[in-house]
């Protein structure tokens, strides 16, 4: 009763300007994810073709940036980059597609897809700053010993 | 088929399309995350301007032996690091903006605040491309 009450009197729409920034976001946040899984391909093709480039480079120096990314990140990031494109690339879809033909269980789809793609950058960024939280303690607890 | 039809008109509302009770779930919640995103990104950022103001001449050094370039290349190099430090602030306060905005738009149904949370959410989104490109073009440049 209270949903319907606040859908009924909420003057809050996408509008004519509504519709056609979010035509855009749904664009601009499409290619940005297809580009990074791209460059994400294209990182993992130059690793193999570097491949003995940077065996060489590992066998020969004591620095860890200077030999190159490694396989294991290769593969995250790769993995990472795939599903936020599936995410932006179904809230670009079903966006769009909502606008065009005005329908509004499409619109709330994709909305969902959106907050996904949020979801999942955000989980990742814990991830990444427990590990490095953790790469950082052992860091001290070796300096300390 | 002609149920299936009945049921899609049903479904569309009267005056077009409205933000709905699970449009502004869905919203705030994206909002949400992103406003988390956007502050943990402006902490990192802090701690790395930190640890540039703490140690930014061995930081200096360090870059010189990694990369194997003379001392003043790894000044340069800290230079370019610091603006790009400042380029990713902008574009995470494009991400907070836009949460803030969509957040606020939704409670108080402003359909201008609304709109310019959409706004922000869209340069947010175009910088990110830019970076793309950008990542693109290095990956590319690796590769021959």
């Amino acid at each position: 009763m209270e949903q319907q009450q606040s859908s009924l009197f909420s003057n809050l729409s996408f509008d004519g300007a509504a519709k056609q920034i979010l035509k855009a976001v749904a664009n601009t946040g499409f290619l940005w994810t297809l580009i990074s899984m791209i460059s994400s391909v294209l990182g993992f093709i130059s690793y193999f073709v570097k491949k003995d480039e940077y065996e060489a480079l590992r066998r020969y120096s004591t620095d860890s940036v200077s030999t190159g990314p490694n396989l294991f990140s290769l593969v995250i990031s790769l993995g990472i980059s795939i599903l936020l494109f599936t995410y932006m690339n179904k809230f670009n879809s079903l966006t769009k597609s909502a606008i065009e033909t005005n329908n509004q269980d499409q619109m709330n789809e994709g909305l969902r897809n959106l907050k996904n793609y949020f979801w999942v950058t955000g989980i990742i960024l814990i991830i990444a700053l427990v590990l490095i939280t953790l790469g950082v303690l052992i860091a001290l607890l070796a300096a300390a010993s | 088929m002609e149920d299936n039809q009945q049921q899609q008109e049903q479904q569309q509302p009267l005056f077009g399309l409205e933000v709905d009770h699970l449009s502004k779930s869905n919203l705030n919640e994206a909002s949400r995350w992103a406003r988390f995103i956007a502050i943990t990104g402006f902490v990192g950022l802090g701690v790395v301007v930190l640890l540039f103001a703490i140690a930014g001449a061995q930081i200096a050094d360090r870059f010189s032996e990694l990369f194997r370039v003379d001392a003043g290349a790894g000044s340069v190099l800290i230079v370019v690091i610091l603006v790009a430090i400042a380029i990713c602030t902008l574009w995470l306060y494009f991400l907070y903006k836009a949460s803030n905005l969509i957040k606020k738009g939704i409670l108080a149904s402003d359909q201008k605040m609304f709109n310019e949370g959409l706004q922000a959410l869209k340069v947010y989104f175009t910088i990110g491309l830019v970076f793309g490109i950008l990542g693109l073009l290095g990956n590319l440049m690796s590769l021959f």
